[in-house]
């Protein structure tokens, strides 16, 4: 600070900010506050700008203006110059205070937040921090709710989210680095990750994309995606979110980056796999016998989910014979009077859900229930018993579509949803055969995608193609997952001891 | 580059199969399921000079009509033609509906066919890639396939059901057994044997309770073997004869046996297992004689009399009587199968397996053989279990 002193004490005013050209800069913005008010002791005049709603007014109003107005601290000055200098000194005690010297300075301060006290005689401005603006407390999960874990989902501060995850990593190591991203919104983004375990060109590599995106703002979660992806011609996700700050610090201490975006109830995970996808919270709280079953029939589920209306398809026009006779004789009768080919009933039934589930979302929570029924159950039934569609294909539609719901990640399932109805199209073209070509096509498009360098299936493809079945189809016992995954290259790959159950290794 | 064009490749690769499916020779032909007619069992038979071909569609009441929505429709169908593919080409002109041999899993031969040359019956299906590995074979004894199938479906039956629970059934009475296309084509090919074929024939039977007025109705039961000689039906094995065959050639699952307790009274075994040992007997390069040891284990099931049999001396009478049983019944199916001049218990692949070397020496000679041939059988039964909780009640001593 002295040598700030000594280098500005030859020039008339510190820098070129004034508080007419911030009020015409401002215009129209009539929640922005000027007053105007006059340092106590030294008569220098100075205009305190803040934008309400955005700053606490009590913190303004006794612990910036109060202090500047009416306080003996200042009486000293002389000059606007020396009151700036006086107040950076700490006479006026703040916890965050900034010097602005540009008018670009000031203004972002004050979008940000803060309260600004230009002197106008100076040419500069002290930027208070003075948040004060309403947030939603945290909450219990919507999404992701655990019978067995923590009820804490984030909220729409960034600051918040951070002390959320600092709350549960205590160590130094936790770097939080926030950036500024859009060139209207100026979205503030947290790259979240523990320095000596998450490997630091994925790191650097992740804040350098943010830092290089040119885009207009970060409002909305498809523009984070749009910055974090590396691969645009895939429908599958490439970053995992959640609204578990446990979740969010489990794979940070895993050595993964976290990025926490100011304005979002939600947090992504980089790099990931496939796996993480069909993986839930809980999986973690149960005993891994118990999460391995429910994980492979999850994996089952997201199959059966992706496939079945396909194959159907397949077997009912082109593959008869491969129906056992029961069945085949349990269809053609139920198919009696149909009057649309399977492929057309099952493409309009896909459709028939996909309309029922959006308007299940966008409607108020409780005619959206009413939605559901009269349209599964009413339109369903009626359209069953007027002959115009089969039991079989309800059935099938049915049956895919929860198998669809048990896809723990929204992503992952929206992704299914769409190859499911590519690939109805391809069965009712050539059966079993295009269909399997559809399959290998999705396939090679999950082989080719690497997030960060992480093979898309690793372990099993791609990868170093150790510790397969640690944390991925199955989970191991905590006892024995001493290693972090290899495919994300941890810094430091060792998790824990062999002591970790606390029982000298055994299974938990 | 590559990467960026596979999207839009698969996309328009979609619209031209969407728009060309339907004539592109390249994939396979659409179908709609619900054009089809499933048919599960074809009946064969001997029509003058050609052959009449018997088909037996199942079909469910749609739901909504009247009657119990799943409840079976029994279709009956009769052609007839030159061949047996002559007589099945005709099955789709008179119908509305679509039929094909990929649900066909039970064959018919009636006994006249099986009589006149069952190979010749048989060669369209065993060249017919859908029937050839999933068809079972049945002889209809004493009666044609169409009565058989028209008896079975009168009296409400679904054939295929009726054949599917025979299934079941031999497996508690090891009287029987399912034979498939392909093994009784190999059983043909091989002519020092005789194919042994299960038959089937029908039974007056009565469902009060099921049907609510008693009134006769006739059932397909099975009825044995039918033991085939240069593709002809040469005889049957019954009964006791046809459980002896399964012994004999491992096939058996569970049998009752029923001996007379020291007290006169009957007793019922269970084989529940047993074990086949085989001997062969050399002079040089001539097989004398071949000697079955077959070691059986049974449950005591049943005891008519009160006398306490579980004795030494009892339990011994129960185990020879029950092994005497086995031993005149598996001689009796070696006899039988000499009589009728040709390998009918599958001695020849025993002979082969114990002394391939051996045997390719016999093999041309073995229908001359087999008729000749010393064969010794000796049974030994061991009761391993008596079920005898407790003193049965009134006991006497």
């Amino acid at each position: 600070m002295p040598k700030r002193k000594a280098a500005t004490r030859g020039r008339a005013k510190l820098g070129d900010i004034s508080a007419a050209g911030l009020r015409e800069r401002m215009a129209y913005g009539d929640d922005v506050i000027f007053t105007d008010f006059t340092v106590g002791g030294c008569g220098a005049a100075a205009t305190a700008v803040y934008i309400d709603g955005m700053v606490s007014t009590v913190t303004v109003y006794d612990f910036i203006l109060r202090p500047l107005a009416a306080g003996r601290a200042l009486s000293h000055a002389e000059t606007a110059r020396d009151v700036i200098g006086l107040v950076m000194g700490g006479r006026v005690f703040h916890g965050r205070k900034r010097l602005c010297l540009a008018p670009e300075e000031a203004e972002e301060e004050l979008l940000a937040g803060a309260a600004v006290v230009i002197f106008d005689a100076a040419g500069a401005a002290v930027a208070f921090d003075a948040p004060g603006f309403e947030k939603r407390g945290v909450t219990e999960p919507t999404s992701e709710n655990v019978l067995k874990g923590s009820k804490e989902s984030f909220v729409e501060s960034l600051r918040v989210n951070t002390a959320l995850v600092r709350r549960r990593v205590k160590t130094g190591d936790l770097k939080i680095r926030e950036l500024s991203v859009g060139r209207r919104t100026a979205t503030r983004v947290a790259v979240v990750y523990v320095e000596g375990i998450a490997n630091g060109n994925t790191a650097a590599l992740v804040i350098k994309r943010f830092e290089s995106a040119d885009v207009d703002g970060l409002v909305s979660a498809g523009q984070v995606e749009a910055v974090l992806y590396e691969r645009r011609d895939t429908l599958f996700p490439q970053a995992l979110y959640t609204e578990r700050p446990d979740r969010f610090v489990g794979n940070i201490i895993e050595g993964r980056v976290g990025i926490i975006i100011d304005g979002m109830p939600i947090a992504y995970i980089t790099p990931v796999d496939v796996h993480a996808f069909l993986q839930a919270p809980e999986d973690y709280a149960h005993h891994f016998v118990l999460s391995s079953m429910f994980r492979i029939m999850r994996y089952v589920c997201a199959a059966a989910s992706l496939v079945l209306p396909a194959f159907y398809v397949s077997v009912t026009t082109y593959h008869q014979e491969m129906i056992p006779t029961k069945l085949a004789v349990s269809i053609i009768s139920s198919k009696q009077g149909a009057p649309f080919p399977t492929y057309m009933e099952v493409a309009l039934m896909l459709l028939a859900f996909e309309a029922l589930l959006e308007a299940g979302l966008r409607l108020p929570r409780a005619v959206g229930q009413a939605v559901s029924i009269v349209g599964a159950l009413v339109v369903g039934q009626a359209a069953i018993t007027a002959n115009i569609l089969s039991p079989g294909v309800v059935i099938i539609i049915s049956a895919a579509g929860i198998a669809g719901f048990v896809v723990p990640s929204q992503d992952m399932s929206n992704a299914s949803r769409a190859f499911r109805l590519a690939l109805v199209a391809l069965a009712s073209v050539g059966g079993l055969f295009t269909t399997t070509l559809g399959l290998i096509l999705i396939l090679y498009n999950m082989c080719s995608i690497e997030i960060f360098g992480t093979p898309y299936l690793a372990p099993f493809a791609g990868g170093e193609g150790v510790r397969m079945f640690d944390d991925t189809v199955t989970r191991r016992a905590w006892a024995f997952k001493r290693r972090r995954p290899a495919d994300i290259s941890p810094e430091d790959s060792v998790r824990q001891g062999a002591g970790a159950s606390g029982k000298g290794g055994e299974p938990q | 580059m590559i990467r960026k064009a596979i999207l839009p490749i698969i996309a328009a690769l979609s619209a031209l199969l969407f728009a060309c499916g339907a004539t592109l020779r390249f994939f396979p032909g659409m179908s709609e399921i619900s054009d089809f007619e499933v048919v599960q069992v074809i009946g064969i038979d001997k029509k003058g000079g050609g052959v009449e071909v018997t088909l037996v569609a199942d079909r469910e009441r749609p739901p909504g009509e009247e009657g119990a929505a799943g409840t079976g429709m029994t279709g009956i169908m009769s052609f007839e033609g030159l061949t047996v593919s002559d007589a099945v080409s005709k099955m789709n002109i008179y119908s509305d509906k679509r039929r094909h041999l990929g649900y066909v899993d039970y064959l018919l031969i009636g006994e006249d066919a099986a009589r006149d040359d069952i190979t010749k019956y048989l060669d369209f299906f065993t060249r017919e890639y859908e029937t050839r590995y999933s068809m079972f074979v049945f002889i209809a004894r004493g009666v044609t396939s169409k009565e058989l199938l028209r008896a079975t479906a009168a009296a409400n039956r679904r054939m295929a059901g009726v054949l599917t629970n025979i299934d079941e059934a031999v497996k508690a009475l090891s009287g029987s057994r399912m034979l498939r296309l392909i093994d009784l084509a190999g059983m043909l090919g091989d002519g020092s044997e005789a194919a042994v074929v299960p038959a089937i024939t029908y039974e007056d039977t009565s469902f009060a309770k099921v049907i609510g007025a008693e009134k006769p109705e006739k059932t397909a039961v099975p009825d044995g073997f039918a033991f085939i000689r240069d593709h002809k039906l040469a005889g049957f094995y019954d009964g006791g004869l046809a459980r002896a065959y399964n012994v004999l050639t491992g096939r058996a699952h569970a049998m009752p046996v029923s001996v007379k307790a020291e007290d006169g009274e009957y007793s019922t075994l269970e084989i529940l297992q047993y074990r086949v040992s085989f001997e062969t007997f050399w002079d040089g390069k001539t097989l004398t004689g071949v000697r079955y040891v077959i070691t059986a284990e049974a449950n005591i099931t049943e005891q008519f009399g009160r006398r306490n049999v579980f004795t030494e001396r009892g339990m011994k009478a129960l185990e020879d009587g029950a092994a005497e049983l086995m031993r005149r019944e598996l001689e009796a199916v070696a006899d039988e199968s000499a009589r009728l001049g040709r390998d009918g218990i599958e001695l020849g692949r025993r002979v082969r397996m114990k002394n391939p070397v051996k045997w390719a020496g016999i093999a041309d000679d073995w229908s001359e053989i087999f008729p000749k041939l010393n064969i010794e059988i000796d049974v030994r039964c061991v009761i391993s279990r008596s079920y005898d909780l407790r003193e049965r009640i009134g006991a006497d001593g």
